[in-house]
């Protein structure tokens, strides 16, 4: 009998709530089918106001900055104290590092009273996360942390006002121009890595060797269809065909012959490179544990990421890589960026932990030890430098444009689909 | 004079009927459970199909219009570009032919298993009822794991893998690719025609059988004659189920078949929503919601021509007669243990291992350790990361876990039982389809594509005015528990609806009737009659659901907070991060919980459904 009654009451709650939904769907209706026949030029009105209304918004969000004062130097004590009063003390960072829950460590430790939440998810999860967020009016986010190679969060999300960059003067003042687009944190890269126990010295000295039969079958790479970083470089190695070119002559001592749906030396490098069979993984990770791995015979090549070094130390992996003969450039840099969400809930406590990833004045506040490994790089030059690693001057980078990658990444994309094997 | 009465007796007629459609409680459920469906599923697969159409901000950017404009661009590409055929029709040849093979597969193994264990004389039928479920409670990646564990070969470098160690060459297209993965598919999803087809062969009369029997028909002529048509219903759901899971997964293929460039119609999903590009992912998901759909149909028409059989009625009514297995009863019992031993023990066997190795790849025994579970945080190890159990990181999580699955397949469960009434009563009827239809919906929208939808759904509360009055029908469910078991629980609705139909068609109308015409009200007929009945079917499909939402992952991560997560993700992040065994023992963990809670949920019913629970 009670589970009779417990079920008409759901029943008719849910009944009740569905009629009202009903009737409001479709009253709404009718007053906008009325208003649609009634006056045409209403509409029109509307749609201006509309646009009206979107400018605004832009103007909401660089209002929004000059009034939390993004763009003066205050020092890390004053926004401590303001932090402490300001949304329970709480500042929430979405982050595609699992290393930030160690800076939680430390920083609240260094900040007592200040909680920080850390929010780790991959990078799709954490824009979609955050894009639907903010569409949606709600503000979580205080401070976002993901690694920018394509273009995507200069142009979508800084931008248009979504995002906003933090750049003090005390801490960027003698940064280069170049990387000041967004607010770097560190900077990673990716080169080749081969078994030390196997190898003596890298076996390869140029993007062309991996054309070659010899090594058919037996590199791998994070798949680029799965890892957009990946195909923003191969997008790269595209913009820079003219390399590749001279590349070429200088590997086999003549000039490339392309064939007719190779339109540069770019493209006939990506054609050629994908037919000679990669071997596609997820992730930088699986990659240098593959190539690693103690007792191989045979190990194949591995391209991923530079901070992967620190492995060779940690886990004991056999791992060689020779980034400074390699022609005509190893790869693009992942530059990792922290950015402040736009209507940050605790603006004070999102510039507070900027300046506390970035090493804050003099380039030694804990929040930035974590990422000061071997493969990474800060672009400050008093932060202090691993042992080991070498300068972030002497990595062989490709020129790279971001609007360039932004622009031709679908087209190189198409590309690379159509001469898979 | 004539005519207006003519026209008032139709009058009549009509209010009559409006007015008996309206007493009807199959009419009135029918009615609240549509709009609500309408809401939590059409709402979203509309968003979809909206997406498709819209070019994204990169797109739109790159196009100069602006972000959201109409356009049939990721369409165009999909179906007639340069890139179709890798992109699309290559990838579905291959999806195609896997969930076949893992259809056909799983149905034959899940379908005899299901008659042996119910029908027959095995002996150690307890143990083997257990073991064979065994497998569908490790999410799929640990089988992949484990396949990769004992088949690796040098080609793709690493430690090496079980036989290569033992100086064994495994050849590339049985270590990676379409074989591998649909063999790691079809242990994965054998379990669903099992617990489906068990159940209804559970409350199948025997008299049905005895009668074949009397009449002088031969063993093998019941079992094709009698037997299998009345289980007909629940092997075609499970084919369903097997069909769509193994076209939609991305686990599996992407770790065993992108090594060797072998690409799904999932794993290109998964590639662009990896990537963002979401109107292109979506495009790619409507092409696999019309294949769903049209699986559906043509099961529904097989179904239609067959009819439905009614297993549970009023009359007698003592179930399953042993079938001797008389000579063959050795071979078999050997046959089912092997199987055991490959399909269950050995996964389960390599999950263990590995979490006891200090290295991977060392299959010495000065290797194993305990560090992984009870360590105290080692520097050399994991950055100083302690064992699993020693992190209290571990049982915050596990609490959300817990709280998340049990409130989730509980509710799941008895929706589930309720869209099967509605199924079941109505199967003649367009409103039992339309329910049908719509609930498989979920199924067939990526997992976090569904998350993301209901993510910007439910942030708002949702309101109406009325004059000067704003009414909040609906509040806003952001960063909630609530939001969660929703969405956990509508995504589930396939599998719970599945078991429920399957339950409810077998319950006769008769019984019902009998209650009706001795004056007993719609309720209680329900909470006397239906719900007893259908406890084992309840009970399955709780187990199922729970089962589910253990190892669920991509649904809820875009909206779990931090203080949120589940061990599925815990267990993910850790692969993802490079310790597989922190990875192996949170799997075993969850592994160990489902188990539990299986094993409890066959002592807590009585021996009729013991036998098919566990």
């Amino acid at each position: 009998m009670f589970k009779g009654k417990k079920l008409l009451a759901t029943t008719l709650t849910l009944s009740m709530l569905m009629t009202t939904a009903l009737g409001c769907g479709v009253t709404e209706k009718q007053e906008n089918s009325t208003a649609d026949t009634q006056q045409g030029t209403e509409k029109v009105q509307t749609e201006a106001e509309g646009e009206k209304a979107e400018n605004s918004e832009s103007a909401d969000s660089s209002d929004w900055a000059a009034e939390n004062k993004l763009n003066e130097t205050e020092s890390s004590e004053e926004l401590y104290q303001k932090a402490l009063e300001t949304a329970g003390g709480e500042i929430h960072v979405y982050t595609v590092s699992g290393r930030m829950e160690n800076v939680k460590e430390t920083f609240e430790e260094d900040y007592p009273g200040l909680t920080l939440v850390v929010h780790d998810m991959n990078v799709n999860e954490l824009l979609e996360k955050f894009s639907r967020e903010y569409e949606a009016g709600i503000y979580t986010a205080d401070v976002i942390h993901v690694k920018e190679q394509t273009g995507q969060i200069l142009k979508e999300y800084v931008e248009t006002g979504m995002m906003h960059n933090y750049q003090p003067e005390d801490i960027f003042g003698d940064v280069d121009e170049e990387y000041l687009q967004l607010t770097p944190m560190y900077f990673e890269a990716d080169w080749w890595y081969y078994n030390s126990d196997q190898y003596d010295e890298c076996p390869i000295d140029s993007w062309w060797d991996l054309t070659r039969e010899e090594w058919n079958g037996k590199f791998m790479i994070v798949d680029p269809l799965t890892d957009v970083g990946y195909m923003a470089f191969l997008t790269t190695i595209v913009e820079n065909a003219d390399m590749m070119a001279e590349s070429y002559k200088e590997e086999f001592g003549e000039d490339i012959v392309l064939a007719d749906d190779e339109p540069n030396a770019g493209y006939a490098f990506l054609k050629r490179f994908a037919q000679n069979n990669p071997i596609f993984e997820t992730s930088s990770n699986n990659i240098v544990k593959a190539v690693g791995a103690e007792g191989q015979t045979d190990a194949p090549l591995g391209y991923a990421v530079s901070s992967k070094i620190r492995e060779r130390d940690q886990q004991g992996y056999k791992l060689g890589i020779d980034p400074e003969n390699f022609s005509p450039a190893c790869g693009i840099y992942g530059m990792n960026v922290v950015e402040i969400a736009d209507h940050a809930p605790n603006p004070d406590g999102a510039k507070l932990l900027v300046r506390y990833l970035t090493g804050d004045t003099d380039g030694t506040a804990r929040g930035f030890e974590p990422y000061n490994t071997l493969g990474g790089w800060s672009v400050r030059s008093n932060v202090p430098k691993v042992e080991g690693n070498i300068d972030f001057e002497d990595y062989n980078a490709f020129p790279q444009d971001f609007d360039y990658t932004y622009e031709h990444l679908n087209e190189v994309q198409e590309y690379w689909i159509s001469v898979q094997p | 004079m004539k005519e207006k009465r003519k026209i008032g007796v139709r009058l009549l007629r009509i209010k009559n009927r409006i007015g008996g459609w309206c007493k009807e409680p199959y009419s009135v459920m029918f009615a609240v459970l549509f709009c609500v469906l309408l809401f939590l599923i059409v709402v979203p697969l509309w968003e979809i199909i909206k997406e498709s159409l819209q070019l994204s901000a990169s797109d739109a950017k790159r196009a100069g219009v602006e972000t959201g404009s109409f356009s049939l661009y990721y369409w165009k590409q999909l179906f007639a570009s340069k890139i179709s055929f890798k992109m699309l029709y290559e990838p579905l040849m291959h999806s195609l032919v896997i969930a076949l093979c893992v259809s056909v597969l799983s149905i034959t193994i899940g379908g005899v298993a299901a008659w042996l264990m119910v029908r027959s004389d095995l002996p150690f039928k307890k143990f083997f009822s257990k073991a064979i479920i065994v497998p569908y409670m490790l999410p799929a990646w640990c089988k992949a794991m484990a396949w990769i564990a004992v088949f690796k070969n040098p080609r793709i470098g690493g430690s090496s893998g079980f036989l290569s160690y033992l100086g064994i060459q495994v050849p590339d297209w049985l270590a990676y690719g379409p074989v591998a993965i649909i063999l790691v598919l079809t242990i994965h999803n054998y379990a669903y025609t099992y617990l489906l087809v068990s159940s209804a062969l559970q409350s199948v009369n025997a008299e049905l059988e005895e009668m074949g029997e009397i009449a002088g028909a031969g063993r093998w002529y019941i079992l094709m004659k009698i037997t299998f048509p009345l289980v007909l219903p629940s092997i075609l759901g499970a084919f369903i189920l097997t069909f769509s899971q193994a076209m939609g997964t991305f686990s599996v293929p992407a770790f065993l078949g992108l090594k060797t460039g072998y690409y799904t119609i999932s794993t290109m999903l998964q590639s662009a929503l990896m990537q963002g590009n979401n109107g292109m992912a979506m495009a790619i998901s409507i092409v696999l919601i019309i294949i769903a759909a049209f699986n559906i149909l043509l099961n529904q028409k097989l179904i239609g021509t067959r009819k439905s059989f009614v297993t549970i009625n009023g009359k007698g009514g003592r179930v399953g007669a042993s079938v001797q297995l008389g000579k063959w009863k050795k071979l078999i019992t050997v046959i089912m243990f092997l199987f055991i031993c490959a399909a269950v023990l050995l996964p389960l066997g390599i999950l263990v291992l590995q979490s006891f190795m200090l290295k991977l790849g060392d299959f010495g025994l000065d290797n194993l350790t305990l560090h992984y579970w009870i360590g105290e945080g080692e520097k050399y190890i994991a950055n100083g990361l302690p064992g699993v159990l020693k992190n209290p990181d571990f049982i915050h999580t596990l609490g959300n876990t817990l709280k998340l699955v049990f409130t989730t397949s509980i509710v799941a469960a008895l929706c589930g039982q309720l869209v099967g009434y509605i199924n079941s009563r109505g199967k003649a009827k367009w409103s039992g389809r339309i329910i049908d239809q719509l609930v498989f919906i979920p199924y067939l929208i990526p997992s976090i594509a569904f998350g993301a939808m209901y993510l910007s759904m439910f942030s708002a509360p949702k309101s109406f005015d009325i004059g000067r009055w704003t009414v909040e029908w609906f509040p806003s469910l952001y960063g909630t528990f609530a939001l969660l078991v929703l969405v956990s629980v509508v995504k589930n609705l396939p599998f719970s609806s599945r078991s429920g139909t399957a339950n409810m068609m077998q319950i006769g109308t008769e019984l019902e009737e009998a209650a009706q015409v001795s004056g007993i009200g719609f309720f209680q007929r329900m909470a006397k009659i239906i719900f007893p009945l259908s406890k084992s079917g309840f009970l399955s499909g709780f187990l199922l659901i729970f089962i589910n939402v253990m190892k669920e992952l991509d649904l809820i991560i875009i909206l779990v907070t931090p203080q949120m997560k589940t061990l599925p993700y815990m267990a993910y992040s850790y692969l993802t991060g490079g310790t597989e065994q922190y990875s192996n023992v949170v799997a075993l963990i969850m592994f160990m919980i489902v188990f539990l809670v299986y094993f409890l949920a066959g002592k807590v019913s009585k021996e009729d459904v013991s036998l098919n629970i566990g």
